[in-house]
């Protein structure tokens, strides 16, 4: 089952919120996946559909009701991997003022080096090379609460950089930031994948940002409905539509214009994708 | 300054906040503002540009520093009967207002504002379950249940029904997409296009998406440091994708595949809407342009 190239294993992961009480909930429901290691996946799914749920396993922050999860090795039911699996595995929430603990950013930054015992030294290189990677270091004396909602978001990636995370799971971590935010964050996430090679988990409700993954899961009434690459399922139309997702909406322009009979090449995802599709078009006739 | 048909105006509007102290802000400078009747005006802005300042001056929750607020031709900073009148007419819709709902029912909760204003029993249910079949929930089968057994949208729609059964005339949204999936986005832009059409109310929705302010809005007031940047019909607005891209915002997706376009060489309109519209005009300018762009045609 593990192949080498696992970094996350989750292997017919159930989790039952309340069980035997009248109140029981099936939020995930025989789930397996495998996040490899500098993956970049985007989940997505309806309120309700689990991916939060879900999200919270992979670094132990619930653990299943049956089935089970393995970080590179460690299963997370063993209580003696825990904050091994939370070094390896950091998560970055969605309410930028709900994570920053420290009244100065470069020690907010160094809170979780500092429980692992680390030295001073060794310490503070690690602050200063996280926050150097999510192009922070300027404001390393400033007060958190003085900056945007993409900066917070950026010093909290920076504290769970400074564990050297080999995934960082980001839930709807971009929801609550306005577009110049999202994108700082999402540049951030994108650059930690190129460079450090770190997995990204991206649970987010927008199209356009999972078309920019290399992987798309879509959860449905806690089972995994669709996975794959954004081309591939952003092809299933009609399977999205029944469980309530959209198409991004460049995807929907090219629909329509296949529609009206324009020649067109493969589904494009980007503005810029589709606008040389059609400029090409035009090339060829003149 | 005259009014016409204006339902709420701000003229010289100022706000700072924490003044004299070594943390004073100013989070909005002088704003010149007329929102007509019946019209739906996006207001967008970087997160700290002021909007949120901006919009609780349109019910009184916050008081001009300097210049002035009218609803309906009053001015707001008076006091007594008149004033808390008309600050009722206008309804506001806060950020994630789900996480203020408290009472143990649904009908409870949508019930506390009407009570609050003395209504009899009658006129409070009879509000009650106009409301919540106005954000589209049932009142016999929603009413009795706990605000916490129910998704995030449903929750959200609860929280409206209890702004819209004060009867307000002018709806603030603040952000009432954000968070939620697709379908919800969806529900909730679909009901505010239903208020405005079948209750006549003048709407102000507060947000980041670009594409949500393109498909429910008739006019995008643009805020960038507490000032007014720009304020112009929509297609007009987003047409000047340059001028929003340098204030930190979006235009959306549609408009920037157009853009890409016309940059490109194709002579195509740039203030389409929806993709519908998009999709129609690229059609036309490659007709206009060649004829081997078709598979009917080639």
């Amino acid at each position: 089952m593990s192949e080498p190239t696992a970094l996350i294993e989750v292997d017919h992961l159930t989790h039952v919120y309340h069980a035997g009480t009248p109140h029981e909930v099936r939020a995930v429901w025989d789930v397996s996946l495998t996040i490899r290691p500098g993956e970049f996946v985007a989940l997505v799914g309806g309120n309700g559909s689990g991916k939060s749920t879900l999200a919270k396993h992979l670094n132990a922050l619930l653990l299943p009701t049956d089935g089970r999860v393995v970080v590179d090795g460690l299963d997370t039911r063993d209580p003696h991997a825990l904050w091994e699996i939370r070094r390896r595995v950091g998560m970055v929430f969605q309410n930028p003022d709900n994570q920053i603990v420290a009244t100065v950013v470069e020690e907010d930054v160094a809170f979780g080096p500092e429980n692992l015992g680390l030295p001073p030294e060794e310490i503070s290189g690690r602050v200063e090379e996280a926050l150097r990677a999510v192009g922070m270091l300027e404001y390393r004396l400033r007060e958190p609460h003085l900056l945007s909602g993409g900066q917070k978001q950026r010093v909290a990636i920076a504290g769970v950089l400074a564990m050297r995370p080999r995934c960082i799971v980001f839930d709807e971590a971009t929801t609550m930031l306005d577009p110049e935010g999202r994108r700082e964050v999402l540049d951030t996430a994108h650059r930690l994948r190129d460079q450090e090679g770190i997995a990204v988990v991206h649970i987010t409700h927008s199209m356009e940002e999972a078309a920019e993954a290399d992987r798309v899961v879509a959860l449905h009434a806690g089972r995994v409905v669709l996975d794959g690459p954004p081309r591939e399922v952003f092809r299933e139309v009609r399977r999205l539509r029944e469980v309530q997702l959209d198409l991004p909406e460049v995807a929907r322009l090219h629909a329509c214009l296949v529609r009206r009979g324009v020649k067109l090449g493969a589904q494009a995802l980007h503005p810029a994708e589709l606008a040389d599709q059609i400029l090409r078009l035009r090339r060829a006739v003149v | 300054m005259s009014t016409g048909d204006a339902v709420v105006a701000c003229q010289g509007l100022t706000h700072v906040y924490l003044r004299g102290t070594p943390f004073e802000a100013v989070a909005l400078e002088g704003v010149d503002l007329v929102i007509r009747r019946g019209e739906c005006v996006g207001v967008v802005g970087r997160t700290g540009s002021g909007k949120s300042t901006l919009v609780q001056h349109f019910n009184g929750l916050l008081r001009p520093t300097e210049g002035s607020v009218w609803v309906d031709g009053v001015r707001l900073d008076g006091r007594g009967e008149t004033v808390r009148e008309v600050r009722r007419r206008v309804g506001l819709v806060f950020q994630y207002p789900e996480h203020q709902l408290f009472e143990e029912t649904v009908f409870q909760d949508v019930a506390f504002g009407p009570r609050n204003l003395g209504l009899d029993p009658e006129e409070v249910e009879e509000r009650v379950r106009e409301s919540l079949r106005w954000v589209g929930l049932d009142p016999e089968r929603f009413g009795p249940r706990s605000p916490l057994s129910l998704s995030g949208g449903e929750m959200r729609r609860v929280a409206i029904a209890g702004v819209l059964a004060m009867r307000p005339k002018v709806l603030v949204l603040d952000e009432p997409t954000a968070g939620l999936d697709p379908r919800g986005r969806r529900e909730i832009l679909e009901h505010i296009r239903r208020w405005r059409r079948e209750q006549h109310l003048t709407v102000v929705l507060v947000s980041h998406s670009m594409d949500d302010v393109a498909r429910l809005c008739d006019r995008v007031v643009v805020l960038h440091r507490g000032r007014v940047f720009l304020d112009a019909p929509v297609r007009e607005a987003f047409a000047q994708a340059d001028r929003l891209r340098g204030v930190g915002l979006d235009v959306p997706r549609v408009t920037d595949v157009l853009l890409r376009l016309r940059a490109g060489g194709l002579p195509v309109r740039t203030d389409c809407l929806t993709v519908e519209e998009a999709c129609e005009e690229i059609v036309s300018a490659l007709q206009a342009g060649g004829s081997a762009w078709s598979s009917s045609e080639a």
